[in-house]
């Protein structure tokens, strides 16, 4: 039997005459690392944030740990969660050092000062927070989300305006806490960082889930064609390649063909029969998926209709 | 209770840290003080006898109603509130170390002007100095509330100014620190009773000085104790961790 450590059903939250999340039902298993993807206004934040207990759900249920989260009972009050938010700060002139004794302090745990090692932050002690680049930032506020070794970990957006290193530093730490065994929730616009990090993905649209599943399987659904580069000795599939049923379009780049397919499986074994039929000798072949952002602009279709849901 | 002292430690460092709050802290009374004790003996030679209170509570009122709610609307908007909330900060302690951090840079503040006053313009010293700390404490418990209650109450730096300019500059003028409280109109004397300077003036002229009470003492700590209080429990009442209408 899975082990689901959050599950929300028909959740629902207004602005307003806004439906801001309109029955958002979804599971999270215990150790995974999920990614909720949508565009701007599409209930990323909301849905987050009823789950950490900032917002107070208008409908639907949320259980955390098999207990339903109430008015009595939030999220960021339970030990067990950890929260980065997405628009939240420290005084600016609070240090590194004093940020980590403070809440540490609230937590009634010895200060963490490992967390600062293991972030790189242990050499910014004495600076104050205003004075910290947005990486080193946010990595503070990631070690002070996780200081209480949270079993999950909500982070919303923690990448958003980070160069490519901090980035990739951020992503090797959220790395490490999913190995850990931490579940941790993360919502972002970044699809790259959703494909590389996530072990399922749910893309919200008006509030409701478009899609949800592995990135395999959201990339694989689509409509989109795969891409497969093929460079042979003598050439003989740039002649041959469109009498393959599933082949949409073709083009000659280079040594390379370069086949557009709607099934990868069966083009590919038409393409290895034609080869040892022409006596031709395979030196190169790559496929390439619809990348998630592909996916996910055919799921918001531009215009943000949705096409299909997944599940 | 560890926390909520390192807490305080840090709100108080706080006060010499940030220049807004080391100015409104200290530079800006002290800079008043030594104009007004420049000036006003010239111009009426019986200010030097209220100069030590007027100056005291003149701290008090720079330091709370200018220096307090400004930084409370500043941290919610900037989501400072909201970084608190999910680290288990309680409202409590945020309302009220505003209020302790006050009375720190005030007994530095005042212990200055105390020294001051008589060295540099030759103003009475007091003829009792223990009445200082408490009523010190009162002034500082009323007005810091008020303040804290602006802030809370405030949905921009704006409206915190103009709120606070709504009890700092009628004290100022009718508040007795320029001008006593018996010395006002009739008319104007019982506005007067609405501002914490005028009690604050009354309890410490009647209690550092041994003059006669304008008003009843008892009548002046119940109301700065009272106001104080209903300001905190208000603040505590209306308090938000962030400026949306939906925080529950």
């Amino acid at each position: 039997m899975t082990d689901y450590i959050i599950r929300v059903k028909n959740l629902e939250k207004n602005y307003g005459i806004t439906k801001a999340v309109d029955g958002v039902s979804f599971n999270i298993e215990r150790g995974k690392l999920v990614s909720i993807l949508g565009p701007n206004g599409a209930g990323k934040t909301t849905s987050l944030e009823c789950m950490e207990g900032i917002l107070r759900a208008d409908g639907g249920s949320i259980e955390i740990n098999g207990e339903p989260l109430g008015r009595s009972r939030r999220g960021w009050t339970d030990g067990r969660v950890g929260i980065q938010l997405q628009s939240s700060a420290l005084p600016s002139n609070l240090t590194v050092d004093e940020a980590m004794r403070l809440f540490c302090g609230y937590r009634g745990i010895p200060a963490r000062t490992d967390l600062l090692v293991r972030f790189g932050l242990h050499e910014k002690l004495k600076t104050q927070y205003c004075n910290l680049s947005t990486g080193q930032k946010r990595r503070l506020s990631l070690a002070l989300a996780i200081i209480h070794n949270p079993e999950i970990l909500f982070l919303d957006e923690p990448t958003a305006g980070l160069d490519v290193q901090s980035r990739l530093e951020l992503h090797k730490i959220i790395g490490e806490l999913k190995a850990g065994g931490t579940t941790v929730i993360l919502a972002t616009h970044d699809m790259a960082e959703a494909e590389s990090l996530s072990d399922r993905i749910i893309i919200l649209l008006h509030g409701r889930v478009a899609a949800e599943g592995s990135p395999v399987e959201i990339t694989a659904t689509g409509s989109s064609l795969s891409r497969i580069t093929v460079q042979t000795e003598k050439q003989t599939i740039a002649g041959l390649s469109m009498q393959i049923p599933e082949v949409e379009s073709f083009h000659h780049n280079d040594d390379y063909s370069v086949l557009f397919s709607r099934d990868i499986e069966k083009t590919i074994s038409a393409l290895l029969k034609t080869i040892k039929r022409e006596d031709d000798r395979l030196i190169d072949l790559r496929i390439e998926r619809p990348s998630l952002e592909e996916r996910f602009v055919e799921i918001t279709n531009g215009s943000g209709q949705i096409k299909e849901v997944v599940s | 209770m560890k926390a909520f002292i390192l807490h305080f430690i840090f709100e108080t460092k706080s006060g010499f840290r940030k220049k807004q709050q080391l100015f409104l802290n200290y530079f800006f009374p002290l800079g008043f003080f030594l104009m007004m004790g420049a000036i006003m003996p010239q111009l009426n030679p019986l200010f030097l006898d209220d100069m030590i209170p007027a100056m005291l509570i003149f701290s008090v009122m720079a330091s709370t109603f200018l220096g307090i709610p400004d930084p409370i609307v500043n941290d919610r908007t900037s989501g400072i509130y909201r970084g608190y909330r999910v680290n288990r900060v309680p409202s409590i302690f945020l309302i009220s170390l505003p209020v302790l951090s006050s009375v720190i840079h005030m007994l530095i503040m005042s212990t200055v002007i105390l020294i001051l006053s008589p060295l540099l313009f030759g103003a009475p010293f007091p003829a009792s100095i223990l009445p200082i700390l408490p009523l010190l404490l009162l002034t500082v418990f009323c007005c810091a509330g008020i303040s804290v209650l602006i802030g809370v109450i405030s949905t921009s730096t704006r409206a915190a100014t103009m709120l606070s300019q709504v009890f700092f500059i009628p004290s100022m003028i009718i508040g007795g620190l320029m001008i006593p409280y018996k010395m006002l109109p009739p008319s104007v004397q019982p506005f007067a009773l609405f501002l914490p300077s005028t009690h604050s003036m009354n309890l410490f002229k009647t209690f550092m000085y041994q003059t006669e009470a304008s008003i009843s003492p008892a009548v002046s700590i119940a109301v700065l104790t009272g106001t104080g209080t209903a300001a905190l429990i208000l603040s505590l009442i209306f308090f938000r961790w962030d400026n949306r209408k939906d925080n529950s």
